[in-house]
């Protein structure tokens, strides 16, 4: 059996008492560390509550021929796979599950907690009211997609919230901080020009979401906001309602001026689309 | 009798565009054409006194076989008086070897006219024709000199009837090249006469020549220079006849000025738009216009940098003005401006349009790019794009044999290539290897020469490598690429180009950064292209592979086209055989599924997913190597004729024709660059030293099918790849 076990956003404590178990009893355990960062996590104290060894797994590898020996290994014995944050919330590992299906694998998930579910927490946004999420990517020579940009747009056009992820490869040591994060928005905005980011555009920059210092801040373009390391994310709130608002103004530390001036700018978007 | 002349008198004389003319000399190698040029050289050449003592001919490349050919153009400027006014006459230089048929059209851009050196007793032979044809292509007027007369004298000991009789066949010979290959409008305008003195003949050796005209004026007979000969006085013929005289004579009449050339040879050489005001600047040749040279060659010279040479076709280049250049795509400054005085450079204030300059200061430049006035950078079209300069099918390994020299040679190389862009320098990452590739064994023989003359350095050399293309032979099966998170799926197939686009392709007709509806309009007409697909054209790569999107309506595609691109470049690069460049490949995208978000179909997805299914469909699609045939020439006596024969039919060779050349057999074949590595050793056996032959890069041609496999294992091998045949299952994943 192929078990894929969410390990959470902070540390090891995010792990679900079932997944734990399950871990122990596996033969072997597997987890791999690039699609997410989790900043309370040490691969040594995992090893030492399960009281084995665990092996760190590589993209190439779980996206090349070596998924053929989990795969074989899966067909044998009870084999884990970690999975930083819920293991199949903006990841592609759902190939890996569909895989296995089709060889004939059982499979058995424990999800845990996402990105997605931290920020309503955190932030007081509510679920019912966000629309796509979508990465914001480095800009390269080869590769500058505008997707960001134009999933804000239509978000934004029927009043709804944007979650952004941010670009990230820990194999690079590389993750997008919220600061580049609205740099590259408003490089976009220069290009395509929909008038859609300027100084009065509120971000919510949510820095270590459900970690004991996680950051809730909204800022806005060009501010300087010290925000402490990575992994970030970021969210452009689409029409408010009171409750929001104020759950905004009290941990976020939004001002109502700002925020009720994007709200009238965001209807007058919406107002045009109908 | 060198004439010394100021330079700023000459800077007079060229700015009035009637009084100069831009020429070259062409030969068939061995025909004449340095003795020739040599002569021009010494009696009008404008040395300065400061250098009169040094005159160097133009040939500094001596090899032993092809001794005296002449490798890297060189210019000078000549001066000649023609009923009683000066002319000041550019000598463009042009490759000896046509081994490098890029130089050859950036020299002939230089010149307006040709003057064509034809041995009197060999006649028009394969590289006249080759020589002739470019050209007129280039819409360079030839003019004809037969050399070596004194041959038909004292050798073959000619009459003055049969020696008539022997002009009279070069010429029709000469004048059917130009029926065969000039435009129709110049068929017959261009034509030569011997009574309207557009032929010379004489002898570059003994340095005396005559035209029909000058010979009546003269009154000289034909017997009176055999008996020169046969008395022994025939030195006296050069004091009487002076070649240099004839041959600029002819020049002046016949050649057209730079203003009535460009006239009709801008429309040619030139795509832009005529109605443009660079366009009717270089029409007009205005000094007045915007400043625009077109750069033949980029010589680095140790003391100045980079030296510059081409032909101002508008404007007037001074020091201090800001340039642009198009190719390179760089804002650069004239820092001096020059002119050729012999192998000499002479500073100047001023070279107007009409003229060749060498300036100083555009150290981005490479022998074809063109250079504007910075206020047309926008505007301005190229002469010539850069893609497409060279195939190289030879490669070898380099090192200093003290290792301490590496730097020099590092730079001695580096330089070479800035020089010439059909040689290629790079470093094998992995074991830090130089590697020098070219258009032969000759030309890297050359290369190795000039660099010994440069340097001094003492070099060891590996054997050359060839360097083989994959291509493919049908049209393949379409094939799923799935990137690594498999969320991402390309379908794609390949199929062999045609062998017309192959040839828009290579005469640069067709280009990547073409307007499409030109491309298209191109393709559709001269290579039978569906509309729809020559519209869907994304890329064209420099080993002439095209990638068409034929996809309609897949979203997010426009956001991921480039890497797709990126993926096709990638693959071509190192083919799916034995990771040798691909060739004359269509690939073609026929649909696509792409994931949601932009961080799962980023370039390391997107890429992979693009080479798979392009490996995929290739293998499908009856893939091979081709291998660069050499073109040979071999002369010899009749007796060692079959030890040619059966060393060429040891290698692979291929006899495509056999002629009686007076005492010598000619023999004209092909033979594959892999086979010519011994080549020289084997033919000195076989002849006892008595063949003279020449090799050109002719085409690629498939391997024999029965070579195929046990080449593909040897190329996998010396690169240290898996020792067996890819098989399609290795690009799809299932
Ligand atoms: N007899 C004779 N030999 C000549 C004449 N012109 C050139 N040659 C010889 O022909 C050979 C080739 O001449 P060269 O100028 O190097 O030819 P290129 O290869 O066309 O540059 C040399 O040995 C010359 O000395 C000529 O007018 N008469």
């Amino acid at each position: 059996m192929l078990v894929i076990v969410g390990l959470g956003l902070y540390d090891l404590r995010d792990l679900s008492l079932g997944a734990f178990d399950t871990l122990r009893r596996a033969s072997k355990v597997f987890v791999e560390l690039y699609t997410s960062i989790v900043p309370g996590f040490k691969l040594e104290e995992l090893e030492r509550l399960l009281g084995r060894h665990v092996e760190v797994v590589h993209r190439h590898q779980l996206e090349g021929r070596w998924l053929d020996e989990l795969m074989e290994a899966a067909r044998r014995e009870d084999v884990a796979l970690i999975v930083p944050g819920d293991p199949f919330i903006a990841t592609t590992h759902i190939t890996i599950k569909l895989e296995a299906i089709k060889r004939g694998v059982k499979v058995a998930v424990y999800p845990a907690p996402s990105i997605i579910n931290a920020v309503i927490a955190s932030t007081g946004l509510q679920v019912y009211k966000f629309g796509r999420p979508v990465t914001i990517v480095r800009q390269s020579p080869l590769y500058s997609p505008v997707t960001p940009y134009y999933v804000l747009y239509e978000n934004l056009r029927r009043g709804l919230h944007t979650l952004f992820f941010l670009d990230l490869d820990v194999e690079e040591g590389y993750a997008m901080t919220a600061i580049e994060g609205i740099e590259v928005l408003r490089c976009i905005e220069e290009r395509e020009g929909l008038g859609l980011i300027d100084e009065y555009t509120p971000f919510i920059a949510v820095a270590r979401a459900s970690s004991p210092d996680e950051v809730v801040k909204v800022i806005r373009l060009g501010e300087k906001a010290d925000l402490g390391p990575a992994p970030h994310t970021l969210i452009v709130p689409g029409l408010l309602n009171p409750v929001e608002l104020e759950a905004l103004c009290l941990l976020a530390g939004a001002s109502t001026d700002l925020l009720s001036r994007w709200h009238k700018r965001v209807r007058g978007l919406a107002a045009s689309e109908a | 009798m060198v004439r010394f002349r100021q330079v700023e008198e000459i800077a007079k004389l060229m700015r009035n565009v009637e009084q100069v003319r831009n020429i070259g000399t062409l030969a068939h190698v061995d025909h004449g054409k340095t003795t020739t040029t040599d002569s021009l050289l010494m009696a009008a050449g404008l040395l300065s006194p400061k250098v009169a003592g040094k005159a160097l001919a133009l040939d500094y490349v001596e090899i032993e076989q092809l001794r005296q050919m002449t490798v890297k153009a060189a210019n000078i400027s000549l001066y000649h008086e023609w009923r009683g006014k000066p002319y000041v006459i550019n000598l463009v230089d042009t490759p000896g070897h046509v081994d490098f048929t890029g130089h050859v059209t950036r020299s002939l851009r230089m010149m307006d006219g040709g003057l064509v050196v034809v041995d009197a007793v060999e006649g028009v032979m394969t590289q006249t024709e080759t020589v002739v044809r470019q050209a007129l292509n280039e819409y360079v007027r030839p003019l004809l000199f037969i050399n070596k007369v004194d041959r038909l004298i004292r050798e073959l000991k000619l009459s003055p009837r049969e020696i008539q009789q022997r002009f009279i066949e070069i010429v029709k010979e000469f004048n059917m090249l130009i029926e065969l290959y000039a435009d129709p409008k110049y068929k017959d305008a261009w034509k030569v006469d011997f009574k309207r003195g557009q032929v010379a003949f004489g002898s570059a050796l003994h340095r005396w020549g005559l035209t029909v005209p000058i010979a009546v004026e003269k009154g000289v007979k034909f017997d009176y220079i055999i008996d020169a000969y046969e008395k022994g006085y025939y030195e006296e013929l050069a004091k009487d006849f002076p070649l240099h005289v004839a041959l600029l004579d002819m020049i002046v009449e016949h050649v057209p000025n730079p203003k009535v050339a460009q006239r009709y040879r801008v429309p040619k050489l030139w795509r832009g738009d005529l109605n443009s005001e660079v366009g009717r600047a270089m029409l007009e040749c205005d000094p007045e216009g915007p400043t625009v040279i077109a750069v033949s060659k980029v010589i680095a010279d140790p003391h100045a940098g980079f030296v510059v040479t081409g032909r101002v076709f508008s404007g007037t280049v001074r020091p201090g003005e800001e340039v642009w250049l198009v190719n390179a795509k760089a804002e650069s400054r004239i820092l001096q401006v020059s002119l050729y005085m012999g192998p000499y450079r002479e500073k100047i204030g001023e070279v107007t349009a009409g003229n060749i300059v060498a300036v100083l200061g555009p150290d981005k430049a490479r022998a074809g790019e063109t250079i504007v006035d910075i206020n047309y950078k926008d505007v301005m079209v190229p002469f010539e794009r850069m893609a497409y300069i060279s195939e190289p099918v030879v490669t070898i390994a380099i090192e200093p044999r003290r290792s301490s020299d590496l730097p020099k040679l590092v730079d001695a190389l580096r330089k070479l290539a800035i020089e010439d862009p059909t040689l290629k320098v790079h470093i094998n990452e992995e074991t830090g290897e130089y590697l020098i590739s070219g258009m032969g064994t000759l030309h890297l023989e050359i290369v190795l020469w000039d660099l010994k003359q440069r340097t001094g350095l003492d070099v060891v050399t590996s054997q050359p490598i060839v360097r083989y293309r994959e291509t493919v032979r049908r049209q393949g099966e379409v094939f799923e690429g799935k990137s690594p998170n498999k969320h991402n799926k390309l379908y794609i197939y390949v199929e062999p180009l045609n062998e017309d686009t192959l040839k828009l392709l290579q005469e640069g007709k067709v280009y990547a950064d073409q307007d499409w509806r030109t491309r298209a309009k191109l393709l559709r007409e001269y290579a039978g292209w569906d509309s729809d697909e020559a519209r869907g054209i994304w890329d064209i790569d420099e080993n002439f592979n095209i990638f068409v999107n034929r996809t309609s309506g897949v979203q997010h595609l426009r956001e991921v086209a480039d890497t797709i691109v990126q993926g096709f470049r990638w693959a071509m690069e190192a083919g799916p055989l034995a990771q040798e460049p691909v060739r004359g490949v269509k690939v073609v995208l026929t649909d696509a599924i792409l994931h949601e978000d932009p961080a799962h179909r980023g370039p390391a997805q997107i890429m992979p997913a693009t080479k798979n299914a392009i490996f995929a469909s290739f293998l499908d699609a009856n893939p091979t190597l081709l291998e660069p045939i050499m073109k040979i020439e071999v002369k010899v006596p009749q007796e060692w004729l079959s030890g040619v024969l059966s060393v060429l039919n040891r290698h692979r060779g291929k006899v495509l024709s056999l002629e009686q050349k007076g005492m010598l057999m000619k023999v004209l074949g092909e033979i594959p660059v892999s086979e010519t590595f011994n080549l020289a050793d084997e033919m000195r056996e076989a002849t006892q030293g008595r063949a003279f032959w020449a090799t050109e890069f002719a085409r690629w041609a498939p391997v024999p099918q029965s070579m195929l496999l046990d080449l593909v294992m040897s190329i996998r091998k010396r690169k240290g790849l898996p020792p067996r045949l890819p098989k399609i299952e290795d690009f799809v994943t299932l």
